[in-house]
């Protein structure tokens, strides 16, 4: 898929661990590792609220188009 | 799921029944070409197959093979159900086996609809037209029945998967 998931990089820029993350945003930790290993089919705007509050960012800092 | 339990109490006993039914066809397919079919006086769909001859002994051999058709959809619809009773409904096995009893159901009311005009044709020397409700015209649109069930559970398969899919 064209689209590609950066909440890897995000974390890392926020010293952030996955399962605070999830924690925070009130998901598991299975559909996190959904979303960051990129197998995700869609995200719900409510998911990327909660991302984007929790990381203080803006959607484009998670989600990225690369033309393949 | 009591209407489910009910069904496949239903399909389990046709099975149970069904099981000596195929050994005796098998077998019956095979000694018709041994013996004089006229002793037996088998009648199947109002045509008796008593004449002596090759193709008459061929036709039933085929009609009683076609049969094995029906008993192994109602084999597969039995493992169907059996998905069903674990809630396994959206899988790939169920669509494969959707599609093969829809195969295998048009086979069949096309190999009966096929013997039924041959039938006619030979031993009663008529062609007739039927209007209403066919037996092999409803075994065929049963066929048809399942492999439409079959499409629509590839489209109920994908969008389960993106629905599980959507975080």
């Amino acid at each position: 898929m064209p689209i590609i998931v950066n909440l890897d990089v995000m974390l890392a820029k926020r010293k952030m661990r996955s399962k605070e993350l999830a924690e925070i945003m009130g998901i598991t930790t299975a559909n996190l590792s959904i979303l960051k290993s990129g197998k995700a089919k869609a995200i719900r705007f409510s998911t990327l609220e909660a991302i984007c509050k929790t990381l203080e960012c803006q959607p484009a800092d998670i989600l990225e188009y690369i033309d393949t | 799921m009591k209407k489910l339990s009910l069904l496949k109490a239903i399909v389990d006993l046709l099975w149970i029944f069904s099981t000596p039914i195929i050994l005796m066809l098998l077998g019956l397919s095979f000694a018709i070409f041994f013996v004089d079919p006229s002793e037996f006086n088998i009648k199947i769909n109002t045509i008796n197959f008593n004449e002596k001859d090759l193709l008459s002994k061929v036709l039933f051999a085929i009609s009683s093979l076609n049969y094995l058709l029906i008993i192994a959809a109602l084999y597969f619809f039995r493992k169907v159900l059996h998905y069903f009773t674990r809630i396994k409904i959206f899988e790939e096995t169920v669509l494969k086996l959707f599609q093969k009893i829809g195969n295998l159901l048009m086979l069949s009311g096309f190999i009966s609809l096929s013997i039924s005009i041959i039938g006619e044709i030979y031993f009663k020397q008529k062609i007739t037209l039927a209007f209403g409700l066919n037996q092999h015209l409803v075994i065929i649109c049963l066929g048809l029945f399942f492999l439409v069930l079959s499409e629509i559970f590839k489209i109920a398969i994908s969008t389960k998967q993106e629905n599980d899919l959507t975080i």
